[in-house]
């Protein structure tokens, strides 16, 4: 029986400026924690960042910059409304793209799998 | 509507005119009654049990009683309207951090002369022991730290709820700490895993020694003032209402039924009985 539900979101990081995502190397998934709840801080005071702290940052991966969240299904409004409008990493500027939200972290495997297939053809399509 | 404030953690060295003060103030609120807490920190065996009266509880109370008397006299002579006075019992809470003390808990609370028991639980081991074993009547969870020593299990928690144990939420640290996220996210996740059953609220007021009026509105607040607080966290106002009358009514009754080890006929001296409402 599923007592606890979840929500997953799952987006990208982009950079403002072009060619910066080499500034993210050193990014771990603890700082876009914090960031994440220094922005829901500001927006939605403590009552925000109370409903927000069982968050976890499931996958972060530095190379793509793609991220997949988990937080409690009631807290999920408020997540993807503050992801919005964040707009820094460790003081770089960036945006957030929303790709998908799902109960399910087989669902976020297929849409990451998406994702990272059209990375790869990009990237080597640059090349 | 009987409100209810069970834990006014007691201060040897208040004096009696800045308790009045106090009372004055919880009787102006609206609150039908309060308890006065004895906190016991460190260890104690069977023949220290603390007192009321050892403890200076008893005094205070005496004196209070002795005031009302008078002041009650006093408008009966005058033929003024007598509004309803303030009720009073006595708690101690006892810290439990180690396994010697909750074993010597389960040999004997119900000679304790204190009238509500209370644990508050430092492991997991002795949060399940309190909630199978142990003969109390409330289980406080410290909201401000910033994760519980112990884990919250629906498995314990259903146990507690039906052996009439409740669970004490202080909405103290919630006035006076910076950093309210914390207590806000405890209190969410202990609402998650009692929806709301068997929870009440106190205000966890540590009575300062000397009391001005102007600081009194962040020591106790209206009741009203706690229902919308309780119901932010997602309980309706009903429920949030019971968490500060109801719920603290069942925990006097369940003390009582501890204490007279749950028999029909009970014995006490005239002096403990309250006057206004029990008395022939």
């Amino acid at each position: 029986m599923v007592r606890f539900k979840v929500r997953y979101v799952v987006g990208e990081v982009k950079p403002a400026q072009n060619g910066g995502r080499a500034r993210f190397v050193g990014v771990h998934s603890g700082i876009i924690k914090e960031e994440i709840l220094k922005v829901v801080m500001a927006q939605c005071g403590s009552f925000g960042a109370a409903l927000l702290r069982p968050m976890q940052i499931k996958y972060w991966n530095p190379e793509t910059l793609s991220l997949v969240i988990r937080v409690p299904r009631e807290s999920a409004s408020v997540l993807v409304d503050t992801l919005r409008i964040w707009d820094k990493i460790d003081s770089h500027s960036i945006t957030w793209n929303q790709y998908h939200i799902g109960g399910t972290i087989r669902s976020c495997e297929k849409q990451m799998i998406q994702f990272d297939e059209k990375y790869v053809i990009g990237k080597l399509t640059e090349d | 509507m009987a409100y209810w404030d069970l834990n006014w953690y007691f201060n040897p060295l208040t004096s009696q005119d800045d308790y009045e003060l106090l009372f004055q103030r919880a009787e102006e609120l609206g609150y039908r009654g309060i308890a006065l807490t004895f906190y016991q920190k460190d260890h104690f065996n069977l023949g220290n049990v603390p007192k009321p009266r050892t403890v200076g509880i008893d005094h205070v109370l005496a004196e209070r009683r002795a005031r009302q008397e008078k002041v009650k006299s006093e408008s009966r002579k005058k033929k003024l309207f007598q509004k309803g006075q303030l009720e009073f019992a006595t708690r101690l809470a006892i810290y439990l951090d180690t396994m010697e003390k909750a074993q010597m808990l389960s040999l004997n609370t119900q000679s304790f002369e204190f009238d509500i028991v209370s644990v508050e639980p430092q492991s997991d081991k002795l949060f399940q022991h309190a909630c199978q074993n142990l003969d109390v009547d409330i289980i406080t969870i410290s909201c401000s730290e910033f994760s519980l020593p112990f884990q919250l299990k629906f498995p314990m928690i259903s146990l507690a709820i039906s052996r009439g144990i409740y669970f004490e939420v202080e909405y103290g640290p919630f006035i006076s700490s910076e950093d309210k996220s914390i207590q806000v996210s405890n209190l969410l996740n202990l609402y998650r895993y009692t929806r709301g059953k068997n929870l009440i609220l106190t205000s966890g007021m540590r009575v300062p020694e000397k009391i001005k009026r102007f600081t009194l509105p962040t020591l106790i607040r209206h009741p009203h003032d706690l229902e919308c607080f309780v119901s932010m966290f997602g309980m309706s106002i009903e429920n949030a209402r019971d968490t500060i009358s109801t719920h603290c009514l069942n925990v006097l009754n369940h003390s009582q039924a501890r204490r007279t080890h749950k028999t029909v006929i009970d014995v006490m001296p005239i002096g403990k009985i309250n006057r206004i409402n029990e008395l022939w």
